[in-house]
């Protein structure tokens, strides 16, 4: 018996260690025959991609999406980590970048318009312009709906009513500070109304404002273009206006008009790009931009927007620079306007 | 048992403190603002709610304290925290595997294993697994650390 | 409209042995996953998302995903039962009495009728969206902001008696689930509340956070502060189980809380901002209420586990009706379930069943399938879960700790949520050693939010007036239902009162329990 009970704990230690070595030997293979090593020897470590948001989102699809994509093209030798620091609009992961991983080109974050509003929103004390800047990638148009019944068949209707008696216009959407608030804002301003004015509702999640306009709750809901357009196609509601440069078909089976079309100076893209640590400049961002680069050249990447219906929106290097301090200002204003800064 | 009264009529008096605090701090950044639809109205109601029951928890107690309960050892609950807090700290710089080992072998000491052989087999087998499951099948990310996976 | 011959040729695509062996993947894999604190069926969907473009193939992807979501919630309910850790809200009623259970000995019963109830709720609400699909997504688009108010404060009012044996302690217990639900940031003017300056409370204190800290960590710290009072092994095991998994009282007190919890689970499910636990919370109330052995809840009650753990499986059929009909997402999970049909380009809403009925009746066909194979795989391994009792103490809560951790960081991908729960878990130790009840923090903090969000959005909606509560029948029903839930205890003092007698006379009020 006391040998039994000495022998027993001996072979499952010695099992143990087998497994462990088995283990890290795999690990180490996996390594070695990874190949495609980039010219610029860039990543040269493992590659880190923060998701600054709970999986199953738009960010974390597109960090997944680049992960697969950098590894199936063999864009990299090296191996890309997903990771998600979930948190108030993204700026909880944009601190934590800013403050754990400044100088080291081998964590990327992804991020977006939603991001721009939520540091303004939620008065971050780490702004947008302390990262540095590598690439915006891909864009979604945003859309105006009412409800089948509803007497508004134009947005010039809605938008009069809206400015004459704001009380009379109960708008519904994402988040506070989010890209739905942003276009009421934007619309209003355009208008000649006061964005503070505007009857805002904040919901959760495309769902719930969802319910609440068939409800009746709200007159109109804003939303991303693809999100209403099986009750677009059914004719629960109607399409009256999309944000981007030209009007796309959200369901309704021929192009909504833009916003611009019916006389507003706006435009507004959800876009989602990608940003690395401060303190990155030189040959180090070169690098990252350059295997950016390479990602949206590649066959996979172009299969992915267009499975995914992304819209391609790239702009890298400079002209994302300029991009981002533009979205910067115009949001900051918007959202200060709106009562939110 | 004197001890054990008093600590009722402790706990009664900390609870009224920290509502008391909570509610000062939603009467401050309420800023006399408190509109039905806005949102400085529920901290309020909810700290005010909260000392009105702590103050009447409170009473209870000076005039009926709660029966006397079997005292608490605090030495291993101090120790599990203790633990806890070194493997928080460790997580992200040693690794998942480094730092749940080493945690697995202390806190089993805390509570009462003498069963020091056992308890580094689980320690390296455990957090082994787990990590090569959630790091390869989930593609969950941990920490790596130190140690070259 | 033929229900019976496409769901028919639905089973005809599902039984096939390619998507039979996906469906099992997915049950399998839920359940383990399910067992981890933390780790429930919406993440685990969400990290299988990028797999799914590789599998290009939208039926096998589903049918998986229905089993992981069986799986899990099963899963999640195995541990509550014989650990008391459970790692999601649906769980939390589950523990209550099924953790008592396991302490005395009857783990094995309460694990099968866990599985069984799930079984039954689960085929009967599978039934239900196959024919009721349509006017139940009826209800989703009926309800507004002033509806979901009522409807919460019945919920509310209606689940007190989870407050438990002392009055003061059960309602302080609940205003600490009230603040951990006001902290961070207001849903609906982005204003920060109770953030104490701090960048990482912004986000709000997760539930998971919260479940995770409360049960788990406060559980064990308990544990730690009784070593001395405690064997080495934590449950005793069964004494000799002739006749399988449940006796026929077992079965005789199960059948009729799995009905009703079913009937709880399907319509709450289908309600935008329901979802899986404010059912199981008052499928546990009702089942106390009508029990005649009361004094047997607390203790162990076989009812108040058959009953959430059926209103638990029937919401997730509940939670398809306005996700596939509407493309509502109602819980955690159909969103990320939403997120997976926009990948293979479907739209869920009113045209999905016209446009890809064989998608529609094979999702629905596997929910059968993934029910059965749930039951399949459950019962046998109900023999091997209970073994988990029987590891070493000291092992055993070294383990629960690390998965804890470990769920929490993997969810959050931050330590300062890791030490957020354990301060949480510290307070989850206080409370046990003080005797405070747990189960109305996690009330608290479901329902506290739902209350105010609602109140205030239906006041914005209507710009600030108040009659928005009184106009629609539906929400007066609902309201002088709350009223009507908070005097029933007190009817047999008012009828005293009104036939003359002297009021200590008479039972003075219906108890909640026994020290009300």
């Amino acid at each position: 018996m006391q040998d039994m009970q000495q022998r027993r704990p001996g072979r499952l230690l010695a099992a143990a260690m087998a497994v462990t070595l088995v283990a890290a030997a795999a690990a180490g293979c996996e390594k070695d025959t990874a190949g495609g090593r980039s010219a610029a020897g860039y990543p040269s470590k493992t590659l880190q991609l923060m998701v600054p948001a709970a999986p199953g989102g738009g960010w974390d699809l597109t960090a997944r999406t680049m992960q697969k994509v950098l590894t199936d093209d063999k864009l990299v030798g090296e191996s890309v980590e997903v990771y998600n620091v979930t948190g108030a609009a993204g700026t909880i992961g944009l601190s934590q970048l800013v403050a754990k991983n400044s100088g080291d080109p081998h964590h990327l974050m992804v991020m977006g318009l939603v991001m721009v509003g939520g540091v303004v929103a939620n008065k971050s004390p780490v702004k947008l312009d302390q990262v540095t800047p590598i690439a915006t990638l891909t864009a979604e148009q945003e859309v105006v709906v009412v409800p089948a019944n509803s007497r508004y068949r134009t947005l010039e209707q809605l938008m009069t009513d809206a400015k004459a008696n704001p009380a009379s216009v109960t708008w519904g959407g994402g988040s506070a500070g989010g890209t739905d608030q942003i276009l009421v804002g934007l619309l209003a301003k355009a208008a000649g109304a006061d964005p503070k004015a505007m009857k805002y509702v904040a919901y959760s999640g495309g769902g719930e404002s969802k319910a609440a306009l068939l409800a009746g709750d709200l007159t109109a809901a804003v939303s991303g273009q693809s999100e209403f357009k099986d009750l677009v196609a059914a004719g629960k509601v109607r399409a009256l206006a999309v944000s981007g440069a030209t009007g796309v078909d959200v369901g309704a089976g021929t192009p909504t008009r833009t916003i611009k079309e019916q006389g507003y100076d706006v435009e507004l893209m959800n876009w989602r790009g990608i940003v690395a640590p401060p303190g990155i400049d030189g040959p180090a961002k070169e690098a990252v931009t350059a295997l950016i680069d390479r990602l949206h050249g590649s066959p996979g990447w172009k299969a992915a927007l267009q499975q995914q219906g992304w819209e391609d929106f790239y702009r890298s290097g400079d002209a994302a620079a300029a991009y981002f301090a533009d979205e910067n200002r115009r949001i900051t204003t918007v959202l200060t306007d709106s009562g939110l800064g | 048992m004197g001890a054990v009264r008093r600590s009722g009529v402790v706990l009664a008096a900390a609870l009224l403190l920290t509502g008391a605090a909570l509610l000062v701090s939603a009467l401050r950044a309420a800023g006399g603002d408190l509109a039905l639809r806005g949102p400085r109205l529920a901290p309020v109601v909810v700290s005010a709610a909260w000392v009105v029951i702590a103050a009447l928890y409170l009473l209870r107690q000076l005039r009926a304290p709660d029966e006397p309960r079997e005292p608490a050892g605090l030495r291993a609950p101090a120790g599990v925290a203790a633990c806890l807090a070194g493997f928080a700290v460790a997580l992200e710089y040693a690794g998942f595997i480094l730092s749940a080992a080493v945690f697995v072998v202390a806190v089993a000491r805390v509570l009462g294993s003498r069963h020091p052989l056992r308890d580094a087999i689980v320690a390296v087998v455990l957090p082994t697994v787990v990590y090569l499951a959630f790091t390869r099948l989930l593609d969950i990310f941990l920490p790596a650390g130190v140690l070259p996976l | 409209m033929n229900v019976l011959g496409d769901l028919l040729s639905g089973f005809g695509t599902v039984l096939s042995p390619e998507y039979l062996l996906y469906a099992a993947i997915g049950v399998t894999l839920g359940t383990f996953v399910g067992v981890l604190p933390g780790i429930g069926p919406a993440l685990t969907i969400a990290l299988l998302l990028p797999v799914t473009f590789s599998l290009d193939d939208p039926i096998g992807t589903f049918i998986m995903f229905a089993g992981i979501y069986y799986g899990a919630m099963y899963g999640g309910s195995t541990t509550s039962i014989l650990l008391n850790t459970p790692g999601e809200s649906a769980s939390v009623a589950t523990a209550i009495e099924g953790h008592q259970m396991a302490r005395r000995g009857r783990a094995k019963a309460a694990l099968a009728t866990a599985a069984i109830g799930s079984f039954v709720a689960g085929t009967i609400s599978t039934l239900l969206l196959s024919i009721f699909a349509q006017p139940v997504a009826k209800l989703a688009t009926t309800f507004r902001a002033a509806d979901y108010f009522a409807l919460s404060l019945v919920a509310m009012v209606a689940v007190t008696a989870l407050v438990g044996r002392s009055l003061l302690r059960g309602l302080l217990s609940l205003v600490l689930g009230l603040f951990l639900g006001l902290v961070g940031i207001d849903a609906l003017t982005g204003q920060a509340r109770f953030t104490f300056g701090t960048m990482e409370l912004l986000e709000g204190i997760d539930i998971v956070v919260v479940i995770v800290g409360l049960f788990a960590i406060g559980e064990t710290l308990y544990v730690a502060s009784r070593l001395g009072a405690l064997p080495e092994h934590v449950e005793p095991l069964e004494p000799g189980t002739a006749h399988g998994w449940m006796t026929r009282d077992d079965w005789r007190r199960s059948w009729a809380p799995w009905l009703r919890g079913t009937a709880l689970g399907f319509p709450f499910g289908a309600l935008p901002s329901g979802g899986a636990d404010v059912p199981t919370f008052l499928s546990y109330t009702y089942e106390k209420h009508r029990a005649k052995n009361r004094e047997e809840f607390g203790r162990g009650a076989i009812e108040g586990v058959a009953g959430p753990e059926a209103a638990n499986n029937a919401a997730f059929s509940g939670v398809l009706v306005p996700l596939l009909t509407l493309g509502i997402p109602t819980s955690a999970t159909a969103a990320v379930m939403l997120a997976a049909f926009q990948i293979f380009n479907l739209q869920p809403g009113p045209q999905l069943f016209d446009n890809s009925p064989e998608l529609v009746w094979a999702l629905i066909a596997s929910l059968y399938v993934g029910n059965v194979l749930l039951l399949a795989l459950n019962l046998p391994l109900i023999r091997i879960w209970v073994k988990v009792l029987q590891i070493p103490r000291p092992i055993l809560y070294a383990g629960i700790l690390v998965f804890a951790t470990l769920g929490v960081y993997a969810s959050t991908g931050s330590v300062n949520q890791v030490f957020i729960a354990y301060a949480v878990g510290v307070v989850g130790f206080g409370m046990r050693h003080f005797d405070f009840p747990i189960a109305p923090v996690i009330l608290g903090l479901i329902l506290g939010p739902m209350m105010e969000v609602q109140f205030r959005r239906a006041l914005l909606v209507s710009d600030g007036d108040l009659s928005v509560f009184v106009t629609r029948p539906l929400t007066v029903g609902m309201l002088l239902l709350a009223v009507v839930a908070v005097l029933v205890p007190y009817l047999p003092r008012i009828v005293a009162r009104l036939r003359g007698r002297r009021a200590g006379d008479e039972p003075r009020k219906l108890t909640f329990a026994e020290e009300d």
